[in-house]
């Protein structure tokens, strides 16, 4: 039940990502939704399972922009092994706990966003027009999830 | 960290800096996939999305209709005013005219002035002088009826005339053919400017009022004449025509 409910969101959360992102977008920043199913999907599962979703996902990814096919395979899976890695270090349950999807988002932005191959100005530029904003809304986004994920806890305590 | 989560790490990197070096390669998988899993589901997102860009213009369209239904009703509503006014003022109403189609057979061109011949229906009762437009504008008038034939001079005959009103200023002027469209009577300190729109002036009682002629292309005012010289071009391809329309009064 678990896997399958897993699965569903995941479908969704790329949809969303993948086909939605124009009715989405703010000021014209990806959401990126996948970082937060994939920061929340490894704090609640196994971390292998957790790490070859993030490698599959990166794939399918990968597969709807295929200009640098394999970048999002790194990045995803990099961002959920370092998650793993926090694991035993980070107290998940305080809200500072965040600031691990603030650098993901960051990081896996920074990765795939940013042209590089374009030279270093427009690189840099596109750090603080796409990349900073876009991690700021997942951090935000990711709030929210977690407020409620807490609250459903607390309720089913 | 548990060995087989490193190995796992690693292969995964590993596939992905495969894929990166190998671009090609890594572009024929993901599009192989893609063509044969994928696709079908990309298909149905961008006919979600040509809906949603459907329902977007019905609105924009829902919009412009209500607009000009209004728009519609407030001429209607000016119709019927003008209508009153005339009527009070004594004004002698315009007849309504019909609309009979024929069909043109030969297209002459006699020293520079072009005729058209025409074939009508038979039994519809066509007479000279009777005004021919049409799609765009004026083409001239029906100038004899054998049976069922039709003798059109066009405006772009020099025995044609035309009196018409420049419709931004409501200058008053005669066109003229003279191998080229040429408007009269304009003085030099006439408001016409080029790309004004000439209309049928109702003088003259050939022509009924507000029919379209042609656009101002150009207005030469020379010191020495006491009028314009304003080239005129007209709205109608007079020298290839396929149907023509007559305004025939009921």
């Amino acid at each position: 039940m678990r896997i399958f409910i897993a699965i569903v969101f995941l479908i969704v959360v790329s949809l969303i990502d993948l086909a939605f992102t124009p009715y989405f977008s703010l000021l014209h920043v990806k959401p990126y939704a996948i970082i937060l199913f994939l920061y929340f999907f490894t704090l609640k599962s196994p971390p292998l399972s957790a790490l070859i979703v993030a490698g599959f996902t990166g794939f399918l990814y990968d597969i709807f922009s295929p200009d640098w096919f394999g970048l999002h395979m790194i990045a995803f899976s990099t961002f959920v092994y370092v998650e793993i890695a926090l694991r035993d270090r980070v107290f998940w349950e305080r809200m500072g706990s965040l600031i691990v999807l603030f650098a993901g988002a960051f990081f896996v932005r920074l990765v795939v966003d940013v042209p590089f191959y374009a030279g270093f100005l427009k690189s840099f530029i596109s750090v603080f027009t796409s990349v900073l904003p876009g991690a700021v809304i997942n951090l935000l986004a990711g709030l929210v999830v977690k407020i409620i994920i807490d609250s459903t806890q607390r309720n089913a305590l | 960290m548990k060995k087989s989560l490193n190995i796992v790490y690693g292969l995964i990197l590993l596939t992905g800096v495969v894929f990166l070096l190998s671009e090609r390669s890594g572009s024929m998988i993901g599009e192989g996939i893609a063509y044969r899993t994928i696709l079908p589901f990309r298909v149905m997102l961008n006919n979600f999305h040509e809906l949603i860009r459907a329902k977007e213009e019905n609105d924009a369209l829902s919009r412009m209709a209500v607009a000009l239904s209004l728009k519609l009703q407030e001429l209607r509503e000016v119709q019927v005013e003008n209508q009153r006014l005339k009527k009070i003022l004594g004004f002698v109403q315009e007849q309504h005219r019909l609309i009979q189609p024929v069909q043109v057979v030969n297209i002459l061109t006699e020293a520079g002035n072009t005729i058209m011949i025409c074939k009508k229906k038979p039994y519809t009762i066509v007479k000279p002088d009777l005004p021919v437009v049409g799609y765009n504008g004026l083409i001239g008038k029906v100038k004899e009826v054998v049976d069922d034939y039709l003798r059109i001079q066009t405006i772009a005959h020099s025995m044609t005339r035309v009196a018409v009103i420049d419709s931004r200023s409501r200058v008053f002027g005669i066109l003229k053919w003279e191998g080229a469209l040429y408007l009269y009577g304009v003085p030099l300190t006439g408001d016409v400017k080029v790309g004004d729109t000439l209309v049928t002036s109702g003088m003259g009682a050939v022509y009924p009022k507000g029919i379209k002629v042609g656009v101002i292309k150009r207005v030469a005012r020379n010191k020495n004449d006491y009028q314009a010289t304003i080239l005129v071009e007209p709205f109608e391809n007079l020298s290839f025509q396929e149907e023509v329309f007559i305004l025939v009064k009921p």
